[in-house]
This record gives C-alpha cells, sequence and structure tokens, in this order.
C-alpha cells in the first residue's frame, strides 16, 4: 500500500495520526467543496450579467455607430476630424482589488472621463458624449470579462483539488488507514495466539 | 456691373447636377455606380486621375471641384465684385487657420496638405503651424492686417479654456462685418437685402448652436459668452442671444428662438445633426424664393456659388452614406435639395 509522500509504520501511534490527517484533509475537501460551489455560483451570476450587459450595450452601441456613420456622411471627414482632433483627454481609472472566496478580482472605478465639454464643435457634440459614455460601459463589460475569466480560472483549479481529494487522495488515506488496522488485529491476534501457545505450554510443563 | 461674370454664371450653372442624379445616386450600391453616374460630368477629369476609388478620395475630388468654380469666379470678376467673393471665400482661410489652432491645442503636427490653397489669402500658414503655443499663435494672427481687430479677450478666452471657439467665432464676426460693410456701396444696391439675409441667416445659426451648448450640453456660460458672433443676425439680433445665454431651461430656448423652433426642438432631443440638415434646406429654400428682378444680377453669382456648395456636400454625403451601407432611404432624407 503506497501513498505518495508518506513513510507507512503499521503502529497503533501512525494509526492515529492517520486518523487526525485524515480529518484534517476531509475538512479541506469540505471547505473547498464550498468555495468551489460558491465560486460557481458566482461565475453563474456574473455570466449573467454580462450576458445582459453586453446585450444592451452592444444594441447601444450599434445605434450610437450607425448614428455616427449618418453624420459623419452628413459632416464630412473635415468637420469630423476637427471635433476628434481636440477629444485628446485621458480618462483616469482605478482598478481596486476585491476578493471572492480568497480570489482576487478587479473592481474599475473611473475617477475622472476624459473632458469633452467645452472642447467638442457644438454640431458634433451629442455624438461625442454618447461615445464618451459607451467609452464607460465597455470599461464594465471589460471588468465583468476579467472577473469571469480570473474566476473560471481558480474554479477549474478547486475543482481539480477536490476531485483529486475526493477521488484519490481521501479514498487512499482511508485505505491505508484500514490495512494498518487490520496489520494491527492481525499482530494482536498474533500476539494473543503466541500468548496463548506459550501459556499452554508453560500449564503443560508445570502440570 | 460684372456682366461679364453674372453670363458666365449662367452657363457654368447648367454644369451643376441635377437633383435626379443626386437622388439616383443615393440608391447606389457601390462607390462604383456613383462614379460611373458621374463620369459624364466635369468631376470625371479628376476621378480618373485619383489613384483609387474611396469615399476620402472622392470627397477631395469634389472639393477641388468646388475650389475651381469659386476661384474661376474670383478671376472672373472685377473691381468691388471680385473684393466681395475674395472676402466670401475667406470661409476657407478660417477653416485653414482653425485647423492648425486645433493642432496646436492638440499638440499635433501641421500636416500643411491639409491646408486649402486659397488664392489672395494673405495668411502665412507656416509661421502659424511653427508657433509653439495657442498663444504665440494668436498673437502671430493679430498682427496680420486681416485679423488685427480680433478681440484680446477672446485670445484670453481662448488661451484659458484651451479651445478655438472663441477664436472661431471673432474670424467669422471680422469676415461678417467686412461682407455687410462691402454690400453697403453702391454696386450692390439691387441685391443687398437678399445677400443680407443669406449672411444673417448662417449668423443665426452658428449662434444658436453654440447658445445652446451652454443651456443643453453645460459648456461653460463664461466661454459660450465669448463663442458667439457679436453681429445681429438676421431673425435674431445680438441682444437677444446674449439674453438666451442666461435662460435656466432649454424648453425657454423654443420662446426666445421661434423663429428657428424645429431647429432648437431638434437639438434639445440631441439631434444636432437633423437641425443642421432642417436649417440647410431653410437657408437653400430661402435663397431660391427670393424673385430676381432683373436677369444679370450679382445674387446669381452667390446662388450659384451657394449651389455648387450644396452640390459638393450633398456628394460628399452621398459617397461617405454609400461607403457606410446607410440604406437609401435615410440618404435621400439627408440630401439638401
Amino acid at each position: 500500500m503506497a501513498v505518495v509522500g508518506i513513510r507507512v509504520i503499521p503502529t497503533k501511534g501512525f494509526l492515529l495520526d492517520l486518523k487526525k490527517r485524515i480529518e484534517v484533509v476531509k475538512e479541506g475537501y469540505r471547505l473547498l467543496s464550498m468555495k468551489r460551489d460558491e465560486l460557481t455560483s458566482k461565475l453563474t451570476s456574473f455570466l449573467e450579467q454580462l450576458k445582459a450587459v453586453r446585450r444592451e450595450i452592444m444594441e447601444r452601441a450599434e445605434a450610437i455607430f450607425l448614428r455616427f456613420r449618418r453624420t459623419y456622411a452628413v459632416l464630412g471627414p473635415d468637420k469630423i476630424e476637427a471635433g476628434a482632433s481636440l477629444m485628446r483627454g485621458i480618462t483616469e481609472i482605478d482598478v481596486l482589488p476585491i476578493s471572492i472566496m480568497g480570489v482576487l478580482v478587479p473592481r474599475v472605478k473611473v475617477m475622472e472621463y476624459a473632458r469633452v465639454r467645452d472642447r467638442c464643435d457644438p454640431i458634433v457634440r451629442e455624438q461625442i458624449l454618447k461615445l464618451r459614455e459607451l467609452f464607460g460601459d465597455l470599461i464594465k463589460i471589460t471588468e465583468l470579462e476579467m472577473k469571469i475569466e480570473i474566476v473560471a480560472q481558480e474554479l477549474e483549479r478547486t475543482n481539480r483539488i477536490v476531485n483529486a481529494l475526493e477521488k484519490i487522495i481521501i479514498p487512499e488515506l482511508e485505505g491505508l488507514a484500514k490495512y494498518i488496522e487490520e496489520r494491527i488485529e492481525e499482530e494482536d491476534l498474533e500476539e494473543f495466539i503466541r500468548v496463548k501457545l506459550i501459556r499452554d505450554i508453560i500449564v503443560a510443563r508445570r502440570g | 456691373m460684372d456682366t461679364y461674370l453674372i453670363v458666365r454664371v449662367h452657363g457654368m450653372s447648367t454644369k451643376l447636377l441635377p437633383e435626379n442624379t443626386l437622388l439616383q445616386m443615393a440608391y447606389a450600391k457601390s462607390l462604383k455606380d456613383i462614379v460611373s453616374l458621374l463620369s459624364i460630368t466635369e468631376y470625371r477629369e479628376l476621378i480618373d486621375k485619383s489613384r483609387e476609388i474611396s469615399a476620402e478620395a472622392l470627397h477631395e475630388v469634389y472639393r477641388s471641384i468646388f475650389l475651381r468654380r469659386l476661384i474661376t469666379l474670383i478671376n472672373m470678376a472685377s473691381g468691388i465684385h471680385r473684393d466681395f467673393l475674395v472676402e466670401y471665400a475667406r470661409i476657407f482661410e478660417i477653416e485653414n487657420i482653425l485647423y492648425i489652432l486645433r493642432k496646436l491645442v492638440a499638440g499635433e503636427e501641421v500636416d500643411p496638405s491639409r491646408l486649402i490653397a486659397i488664392p489672395y489669402s494673405p495668411i502665412d500658414y507656416k509661421s502659424l503651424s511653427e508657433a509653439r503655443s495657442l498663444e504665440n499663435a494668436l498673437k502671430i494672427l493679430k498682427a496680420t492686417q486681416t485679423y488685427s481687430d480680433i478681440r484680446d479677450v477672446a485670445i484670453n478666452k481662448a488661451v484659458q479654456y484651451r479651445s478655438v471657439f472663441p477664436v472661431e467665432a471673432e474670424l467669422n464676426r471680422i469676415r461678417y462685418e467686412n461682407l455687410f460693410k462691402m454690400l453697403n456701396s453702391l454696386a450692390f444696391l439691387t441685391v443687398k437685402n437678399e445677400l443680407k439675409m443669406l449672411f444673417g441667416t448662417e449668423i443665426d445659426i452658428y449662434n444658436i448652436f453654440a447658445i445652446t451648448a451652454s443651456v443643453i450640453y453645460k459648456f461653460a456660460q463664461d466661454l459660450v459668452q465669448h463663442s458667439i458672433i457679436s453681429i445681429d443676425g438676421y431673425l435674431i439680433p445680438y441682444n437677444k442671444v446674449r439674453k438666451a445665454l442666461k435662460v435656466p431651461r432649454s424648453s425657454e430656448l423654443l420662446n426666445i428662438f421661434k423663429a428657428y423652433e424645429n431647429v432648437i426642438e431638434n437639438i434639445i432631443k440631441e439631434q444636432e445633426v437633423e437641425a443642421y440638415i432642417i436649417i440647410q434646406k431653410e437657408i437653400k429654400r430661402r435663397i431660391l424664393s427670393r424673385k430676381i428682378q432683373k436677369f444679370t444680377s450679382f445674387y446669381d453669382v452667390i446662388l450659384y456659388l451657394k449651389k455648387a456648395e450644396y452640390e459638393f456636400r450633398n456628394l460628399s454625403m452621398l459617397t461617405h452614406a454609400v461607403q457606410y451601407n446607410i440604406p437609401g432611404e435615410i440618404i435621400q432624407q439627408q440630401l439638401i435639395l
């Protein structure tokens, strides 16, 4: 009977230690199962959120870009480029880590949008403000997608560990414990029979 | 009176594209269809020289033809009519100046090939492009004879907000003031009212778009105050425009600018493009509706120039719209006919 990393000594003391270890491993398995369930639940929730948000934002983006194409056609490239050349602002974002079952996922907070008021040409300002809004929405989608990727990776890892524990480690450890118990029982029985035999011999000699 | 100029303009008008052609182009499936429709027009020569068939390349062709027509008229004109047309063409000089100033604000290189080549333009674009800052560029501009009248407050606001709007308003103000001054001369006696109507309407529209920036989009009032053209328009006097700056709600703009109600309504709904198309159609309707008493009138020259300008805008819009697969029905609505 081999369990990787454990040197087996079939003694009662070792058996007691092994049983304690099995308890710890089972507790770890229980906790990791809970983590897996929670991660699965979060992942499902994020996926649903992403589906809804993405559909809504893509519809809006399509409408905005369709309108922008019309505007570009009406105003011509000169006016659009004139407006665009002044839109070189900086959008400040802060990425904060939040923990989901010990897994760090990003939360993006837009600190300041690029300043476009006072700069955009009157004819194209409606487009520019809508495009800037869209930019904020795209940041939301990106945040969700990152969360999903990180949680999915962690879920995969946790799942592997839980499965390994459930199907390999715990059965092996329990098997080992059973083997040691049986060995100890056999040795006890052997000892008992040896003692009985010796007693019988001693009694026979006396008798 | 420039009879030769006016007679030539009547001849040149026959080369403008008919409405049917433009409507046909609205339903073109590709740029090649547009090019084939233009193959029997004066656009053909430049289209053939163009290296590619794309919306941008065709836009350059249309612009070149429009500029060629304008420059031909300027070269044919004489005396005060020529001066008037040169002043009229200053709109392109203003576009060039604003292009350079925007590049300076954005911290980007000026591409000289993007400047529109206008004859009789005294501006040294090279030194303007090489100015290290917006402030320096504005000092150079103010040092020119044409734009020495730019107000210092506009320059200060432009530098403070790093915005070209105050300067744009000033350049336009100077141009319109020069045009109106020339219209007071005897040579324009018979067409003065019509042309004042045209330029006054342009001032009205410019100011409406500027004012709504503050009321609807919450641009800084201080900036917007110096971004309006400070002369009376056709239907909206300057003091009314200033009053509009202080209204607390956008719906009150409808009361102040009643004459342009449908334009304001669209701007309030954040549909600037629709407002722009409506007003261009209205301007065209107004200039066409003026009955010309005499056959030979300088008004015909300006009418031709406006028609040529609308042809340029329509062709550019059609070409880009077809490239971007915008449906024909929508393209048709956007044509200024």
